[in-house]
């Protein structure tokens, strides 16, 4: 278990985070770290594992294992060297590693040096040592930013089948909510160094979006909306309809079906949960200033 | 460890600047600077003089210049930092590296000792200034290897490292007598007598034959008083780095 009480980080007068509540992370639990640039979820991995001084109490496991948003290593050796070295193992003599290597399609990269792997292959190699720990606790610091879609896709297909029935606890950082929708069963929501929320994704699904939402490709869609049904935030250029429950939403569906409208419906989005999280935070601000 | 020493040993031979300066070069300018006369003896004091001034710039070589300029960009590329998350804690890298750049001195300083053998009319040394030879190489390496950690913990940025490390390495070679001589103000000559390359050089010209302890006790004591010198720079280093962390 994870337990982070009260965690305050300041950078000078600056305050990079102050989550102001407790988190606890369950074993077994993944879970997705979602805001903006400089929101504070890189600091909080920071403090996890004291790359910087903070406030307040973390109870963790005695191992991490961390992979961060730029993973360097000394450009005089080979892959084959580093694995060896950081791992303190012998290649030839670990199934484990091995078996990561290949789970990894890592073979071809052993005897190149780091500077001469592309951005994805970099990433996998960091990935390799990061899962070969084994630890209670992995945090992955933007595992994915800056690859390419059919990379990071086979990327996030490897990790889940590799996590599948392993006892892990996870913290994933990344701006790709659809990675969160396949993987994480929790999310925590940072906005400007403060948590918005925390919860089981389906909780805050239902708490911010509703029992479901249907997306239409539509800005400022004008429609009536049926019992139970509320217009909620949604990306630019979309409408989003909130439904309560699942009558208003094949109310919504037949109403859109009828007027021939595309659109889709969905039960899991962060997106969704993550703009209605903010929004709502946005107003309860403004509620209490005014 | 042993893994880790391993990698450390081929990360330190990645750097050729350090196999150049540290392993070639010393035994190039004693073989250069050598001048063959009639006169055997002349020619073996030319031969122990040079063995003995440019001994030194082996651990110098091998340490200054590669490792405070592969810390400080290993510093500032966050390498450091993704090592102690793999579970490779600063205290063990200083020690594995240490352990692979004294691996490195050690057959450096066999080959060299070798080479010089070969090459250059050198009379028999006796077994303790033999093993002199190694225990002041590793002493001074060790002192060497503190003062590269401390500058690349104190000053910032990889090319005011390195530029420092280059003054470190130069100055250390000119004003101790290793590379030219030169007339120095007595302040700064006392000064300087405290890093021992001259303690080295003079004592092992003096006593190549020598199975006296109390012979090399003058170079021993001006070896501990360096290392200690040394030790304490890289204590403040180390209370300037772990302030650095904790002044958030």
């Amino acid at each position: 278990m994870l337990e982070m009480k009260h965690i305050k980080v300041n950078y000078g007068e600056f305050v990079a985070l102050d989550m102001g509540r407790d988190i606890i992370v369950d074993a077994h639990d993944i879970v997705g770290i979602v805001g903006s640039n400089g929101a504070g979820k890189s600091t909080l991995i920071k403090a996890l594992t004291n790359q910087v001084a903070y406030t307040g109490k973390i109870v963790k496991p005695g191992q991490i294992a961390v992979h961060l948003q730029e993973n360097n290593y000394p450009a005089t050796v080979t892959c084959r060297t580093i694995l060896e070295g950081l791992l303190q193992t012998t290649y030839k003599k670990d199934p484990k590693l091995i078996e990561l290597v290949q789970f990894f399609d890592f073979e071809k990269n052993l005897k190149k040096k780091v500077a001469q792997l592309s951005g994805g292959q970099k990433q996998r190699l960091t990935i390799i040592m990061v899962l070969y720990q084994d630890a209670p606790l992995t945090c992955f610091d933007e595992l994915s930013t800056g690859l390419d879609f059919e990379t990071r896709f086979n990327l996030m297909a490897k990790i889940k089948a590799w996590y599948a029935n392993k006892p892990a606890m996870i913290l994933l950082i990344t701006h790709y909510f659809d990675e969160l929708e396949k993987l994480a069963n929790k999310l925590l929501i940072i906005d400007q160094g403060y948590v918005v929320d925390y919860d089981l994704t389906t909780m805050l699904f239902a708490k911010y979006v509703g029992y479901s939402a249907v997306v239409i490709d539509a800005p400022q869609l004008a429609i009536t909306l049926p019992k139970g049904c509320d217009i909620i935030r949604g990306e630019a250029g979309q409408t989003v309809i909130g439904c309560d429950n699942q009558n208003s939403q094949q109310l919504v569906i037949a109403h859109l079906n009828q007027h021939g409208f595309t659109f889709s419906a969905t039960r899991t989005s962060v997106t969704l949960i993550y703009l209605n999280a903010l929004h709502r935070r946005e107003i309860n601000r403004l509620g209490q200033t005014s | 460890m042993k893994h880790y020493i391993k990698f450390e040993l081929k990360n330190t031979l990645g750097y050729s600047l350090a196999m150049i300066v540290g392993g070639l070069l010393p035994m190039i300018l004693a073989i250069g600077n050598y001048h063959a006369t009639s006169n055997t003896l002349a020619n073996q004091a030319l031969a122990k003089g040079l063995f003995a001034t440019l001994l030194p710039m082996i651990p110098l070589g091998l340490v200054i210049l590669p490792f405070t300029i592969s810390f400080g960009r290993d510093m500032a590329d966050g390498v450091t930092t993704r090592f102690v998350l793999f579970g490779y804690r600063m205290a063990k890298q200083l020690v594995a590296k240490f352990v692979s750049v004294a691996i490195l001195v050690s057959l450096v300083t066999v080959v060299y000792c070798l080479v010089l053998y070969q090459v250059l009319p050198l009379p028999s040394m006796s077994m303790l200034s033999l093993a002199n030879v190694f225990a002041s190489t590793m002493i001074l390496t060790a002192a060497l290897y503190l003062l590269s950690f401390a500058i690349a913990q104190v000053f910032k940025g990889f090319n005011m490292i390195q530029g420092v490390a280059m003054v470190c390495y130069f100055g250390i070679a000119f004003l101790t007598g290793s590379m030219g001589t030169f007339q120095l103000p007595r302040t700064l000559e006392k000064a300087i007598e405290w890093i021992p390359f001259a303690a080295i050089r003079e004592t092992l010209k003096m006593h190549w034959g020598s199975n006296t302890v109390t012979d090399m006790q003058t170079e021993w004591f001006k070896l501990i008083v360096f290392l200690l010198i040394t030790l304490f720079l890289f204590g403040l280093a180390e209370f300037y780095r772990r302030l650095k962390i904790h002044a958030v």
